[in-house]
């Protein structure tokens, strides 16, 4: 067979397979095997022509820290991950550039010129119903109960002990210390991330986990467990909107826009719901209603963004009262 | 040495005198200019950078106290149950060098086995929770937790003691139990009175390297814990440099830890760290009477050492071959193998350079073959994590010149250089005086002389300490937690991170195949060394 | 008076069996070549070893089963006689009392057989800090003390210079005649055995020779001990 011909095939395959790469930098869970990532990926790789490369931090936490550290050095092209306790430090690390995308048709008002938002939530204490019956229904009773073991995220690390924090903040202001003390005697475990110590809640290692409104939606969907079920407080539980931006060396600054033009899409926001167990930026109550049924929206708190020192402020209230 | 080597010696000394002159001295003087530029960058950093004085140390007192305090505790468990072990293990009258191989196993088992071990053993579900939960109601031990580091902590340094006394207590010269025999004092007596000085002495070394390894402590608490009450200086050197992108805390807080580490060792480096070999057993076993309590008490120790292996059935239970046949598996495995390598073998340079360059001084006289030691040794007391910091600065200085592979290897291999260096050294100048006059007599090359009559005479130590440090290398999980990217990780790291993300089956999986690898690589250099061992019983 | 009947030890390559009685208490040399048996004789007297068969008779009575702490006998080895981390005191006084308490009458005690031997130091010196021959003075002390009956000495005085050899050599000969003790000295230095005692066993592969002490003259024409010489 000649040679050149018997080269040609062999290399044909290849042509062509030079496709841009997008770098995405997330926390684990999302682009785990059971998280929207993977969908989203096949999704947007139809449309864009491109290889989507997912990299992971531990935590929520560790994306901004990560990106500061080393300039983004690594080559990242997009953050996704951050939540609203975190824009104001990220603007000022004047890592992100203006997405220049105007978002249309999310179910509530944004205005920021360096962050989309792609999801959002409510943060609650998960609990087991077939082992308690009498959930507490306010932060008050639930720091009277002894007799409950919690899990939470460490606010220092992970965006939901952040917002743990926040809400804790929201409810108390000043006297935030001397509400952590109270409730530093049932919390048994500190967790890095929230895939850390919601899976060692779900092993029995604690009565409640510090987790989102959403959560027990998987249970009931996936599972077909009805047990798992979100403590409702009287006082309202605090928000979290989670937030992607475009790195200011990124290597494909165009491919980077258009994924966030796509995050705002159907094709992006239908693996939300049953894919992060969150609630997705527009309305899809059309077609996720089994999903809003298992996971009705509680009391809600005001929607807040800290400056850096105010979210230095909630963290040190929780490291007083361990110190203390 | 016969005829046909001596020509050989002869023939390639000729050829590479002049070329190999320097080649010997190479990597240790590439370790010299590497850690001295670390040092240099670090320096440079804290004084001009970002000056080191806007350090607030009070922020980090809660760190430094519970550092110490978890640090002493373990060290005082560690050393009150290793003497005990030691004791019962011996008395017991079992296989000596069994029992002091099983101790040195379990000392370089990789910390992530032995901290998911006592995770599963104590966890809710695990045996002692569903024991105990059946008839105390009340009952509520969690693994993540102080207790909890301290256990894991304890084993490692229980295992360490218990192996320096028992080695002790089966090399008591076999006169001085006649002695004691023969004038009817009883053994439990004889260890007050008249052994104790025997017993303990060259202890001090094993005790400071205890304390350090202790305050050292990164992966135990990584896993079991991390909140404020519950860190380390290494852990908050890593959670400075990862989640508070503050390089300069945790370059500072290294310094802070090293300075403290060097303080405690600098008692144990003038004296001399021996760390064992495979020959110091004698060929005759002395057998207590058997007693059946003892016999008792020698199995629940041995059980003691096992419970971590008790995860293995957990793992083996989930068996997954989609994880196992999975490319991130293959890519984390094969960076684990490839890091370990070339670990293994840059230490390996580095240690038998540092070493001829030891010896040659000190065969000349030269008190400056101290240094040698020093700077090779004081390795041994550098935490993982504070060295991390200062190269992290100096690879971001340079730009993300060295990758993530490369800076894991470099730093694996700075930590187990000494222990190859002061595992071999004793053996290494055995004969050396001789050795050094034939050489000069015949004008053998130094690089000749390593090869040709060094290397035969270390080959079963050099064998043995190969393969522990490679496997220590196997298992770390330090540095690696630092530099990380989505194309390097090592099995440790993957499975930390699948432990994170509530994959337990998986996680439990992987490491399960893990440790039987790992088992797997102990076992051929064990089964070569035991291959020639004869025992002769002789009941007393 | 030391009697075996045919005391029977088997390692797993070769064993042994001593059969021998002696006569009277005085210095019995026990010479042969290295791996013939010589230790293991020593540690089935002293008990240390336990015969597979026959009976050990020490002045008539069987010690075959005593423990060596019930045997009426001290032991001398060639090293590790002494703690090098405890004191002369309390290396000498470890003979009577295992804990080793210094009262007066203890003191006492020690002072003098210590006077017996020509041992002057402060009885707190550290056995470290003494030279080898007055390392094995201090063994020789505490054997004194115990005052028992049977003195076994393996190889006590080879590391040592021939000066101090023969100065040790007559402290042991004028014990044994003095304290009506019975002496076995195992040597490979015969010409210096021959000085204090013409009485030797001849061990040769675990057997002693003629199963009888013999003299030096008697050995000299036997073919084995000619083949030892060489």
């Amino acid at each position: 067979m000649n040679i050149k011909l018997l080269l040609f095939i062999f290399l044909l395959p290849h042509v062509g397979i030079a496709q841009e790469k997008l770098k995405i930098f997330t926390y684990g869970s999302f682009n785990s095997d059971w998280g929207p990532g993977p969908n989203i990926q096949k999704e947007f790789e139809q449309i864009c022509d491109c290889d989507l490369v997912w990299s992971t931090a531990d935590s929520s936490g560790a994306l901004l820290s990560r990106v500061k550290l080393t300039n983004n050095k690594e080559g990242y092209d997009l953050i996704l991950g951050l939540d609203d306790s975190l824009i104001t430090e990220a603007k000022e690390s004047n890592l992100f550039i203006d997405h220049e995308i105007n978002p249309q048709g999310l179910d509530f008002e944004w205005n920021d010129n360096k962050f989309i938002p792609f999801d959002f939530g409510y943060f609650s204490f998960i609990y087991d119903s077939s082992k308690i019956n009498n959930p507490p229904k306010s932060f008050e009773e639930l720091a009277e109960r002894n007799d409950l073991s919690i899990i939470i995220m460490d606010p220092r690390f992970s965006t939901p002990g952040l917002g743990l924090a926040k809400w804790i903040n929201q409810l108390y202001g000043k006297k935030s210390t001397e509400f952590w003390q109270r409730l530093q005697d049932q919390i048994v475990l500190t967790s890095k991330s929230w895939s850390d110590g919601y899976g060692l809640f779900l092993e029995g290692e604690s009565d409640l986990v510090l987790s989102y409104t959403t959560s027990p939606a998987y249970h009931s969907l996936v599972e077909g467990n009805e047990n798992y079920k979100s403590l409702n407080f009287n006082e309202g539980h605090a928000s979290q909107i989670e937030v992607m931006g475009i790195l200011k060396n990124a290597s494909n600054e165009k491919l980077a826009k258009s994924f966030l033009d796509f995050a705002l899409t159907e094709g992006f926001q239908k693996h939300i719901p049953q894919g992060n167990w969150m609630y997705p930026v527009i309305n899809l109550d059309s077609n996720q209603s089994e999903f809003y049924k298992a996971a009705p929206f509680p009391k809600s708190l005001e929607q807040v963004f800290p400056s850096i020192e105010q979210k230095n402020e909630w963290i040190a209230f929780w490291e007083n009262s361990i110190i203390e | 040495m016969n005829g046909l080597l001596f020509g050989k010696i002869q023939l390639l000394n000729n050829f590479s005198y002049n070329k190999g002159a320097y080649i010997i001295k190479l990597p240790y003087f590439f370790y010299i200019f590497f850690i001295s530029l670390v040092f240099i960058t670090t320096l440079i950093y804290l004084f001009y950078s970002e000056p080191f004085w806007d350090f607030e140390l009070l922020s980090f007192t809660n760190v430094i106290k519970f550092t110490f305090l978890q640090a002493f505790i373990a060290t005082a468990i560690s050393t009150t149950l290793g003497f005990l072990f030691s004791l019962i293990l011996y008395i017991s009258g079992k296989n000596q060098k069994i029992i002091s191989s099983f101790l040195n196993f379990c000392f370089i088992l990789p910390v992530i086995f032995i901290s998911f071990g006592f995770i599963f053993f104590f966890s809710s579900k695990g045996p002692v929770s569903v024991f105990f939960q059946y008839f105390f109601d009340e009952y509520s031990f969690r693994i993540f937790s102080l207790s909890g580091i301290i256990i894991v902590t304890s084993y490692f340094n229980i295992a360490l003691n218990a192996n320096f006394f028992f080695r002790k207590l089966a090399n008591i010269p076999e006169n001085y139990l006649k002695i004691l025999k023969l004038n009817g004092i009883p053994f439990s007596k004889s260890i007050i009175y008249q052994l104790r000085s025997y017993i303990f002495s060259g202890y001090f070394s094993v005790l400071i390297l205890t304390l350090v390894f202790c305050i050292g402590n990164f992966t135990i608490v990584y896993l079991l814990a991390g909140s404020p009450n519950l860190t380390t200086i290494e852990l908050a050197i890593y959670q400075s440099i990862n989640f508070d992108s503050n390089l300069k805390n945790g370059i500072i807080l290294g310094i802070i830890q090293l300075v403290i580490i060097l303080f405690f060792s600098s008692f144990a480096l003038s004296k001399t760290i021996n760390f064992n070999s495979t020959t110091s057993f004698k060929k005759t076993v002395i057998y207590r009477k058997s007693n059946i309590i003892f016999d008792i008490l020698f199995w629940i120790i041995v059980s003691i050492f096992c419970v971590p292996f008790l995860v293995l059935f957990k793992g083996l239970y989930n068996f997954n071959l989609n994880s196992l046949f999975s490319y991130i598996f293959f890519e984390c495995f094969l960076n684990s193998i490839f890091v370990s390598i070339s670990s293994l073998t840059i230490s390996l340079f580095l240690s038998l350079s540092s070493l001829s360059i030891y010896r040659e001084l000190m065969e000349r006289n030269f008190l400056s073959h101290k240094i040698i030691f020093i700077s090779i040794s004081i390795l041994l007391f550098v935490p993982s994590l504070s060295l991390s910091a200062m190269i992290f600065y100096l690879n971001f200085t340079l730009g993300f010149l060295l990758n993530n592979f490369l800076i894991v290897t470099l730093i694996n291999s700075f930590f187990i250089t000494p222990i190859i260096f002061i595992f071999l050294i004793n053996k290494f100048m055995e004969n050396s005086k001789s050795e050094y006059r034939n050489s000069y007599l015949f004008n053998i090359h130094p690089l000749i002389r390593l090869i040709y009559i060094d290397m035969p005479k270390i080959r079963n130590e050099l064998l043995l300490i190969s393969s522990a440090v490679f496997i220590l290398s196997l298992g770390d999980l330090t540095s690696v937690t630092i530099f990380n990217d989505s194309s390097f990780k090592t099995i440790p790291l993957y499975i930390s991170q699948l432990y994170s993300s509530y994959r337990y089956d998986d996680a439990f999986f992987i490491l399960s195949i893990f440790i039987i690898f790992i088992l797997i690589l102990m076992f051929i250099p064990l089964r070569y060394i035991f291959s020639n061992d004869k025992i002769k019983k002789i009941k007393f | 008076m030391i009697k075996l009947k045919k005391l029977n030890f088997n390692f797993s390559s070769f064993s042994t069996e001593f059969d021998v009685e002696t006569s009277k208490n005085e210095i019995f040399g026990v010479i042969g070549k290295s791996g013939s048996g010589k230790s293991t004789l020593f540690n089935l007297i002293s008990g240390f070893l336990k015969p597979h068969s026959g009976k050990i008779f020490f002045d008539n009575t069987d010690i075959t089963n005593l423990e060596p702490n019930e045997r009426n006998l001290s032991i001398l080895f060639q090293d590790h006689n002494n703690f090098d981390h405890l004191t002369i005191f309390q290396n000498i006084i470890l003979g009577i009392d295992p804990d080793m308490k210094k009262t007066d009458d203890h003191v006492k005690q020690v002072k003098k057989v210590l006077k017996k031997i020509s041992l002057n130091f402060d009885i707190d010196t550290k056995v470290s800090n003494l030279s080898g021959g007055e390392q094995q003075r201090v063994s020789i002390a505490r054997c004194l003390l115990r005052n028992k009956k049977l003195l076994l000495l393996d190889e006590p005085f080879n590391s040592l210079d021939p000066g101090l050899r023969k100065n040790l050599y007559r402290d042991i000969l004028t014990m044994t005649k003095k304290e009506k003790i019975c002496t076995l000295i195992s040597s490979h230095l015969i010409e210096e055995l021959k000085n204090i005692t013409n009485n030797f066993f001849f061990i040769h592969k675990g057997k002693i020779i003629e199963n009888r002490v013999m003299t030096y003259q008697e050995l000299s024409v036997n073919k084995y001990f000619k083949d030892y010489l060489q």
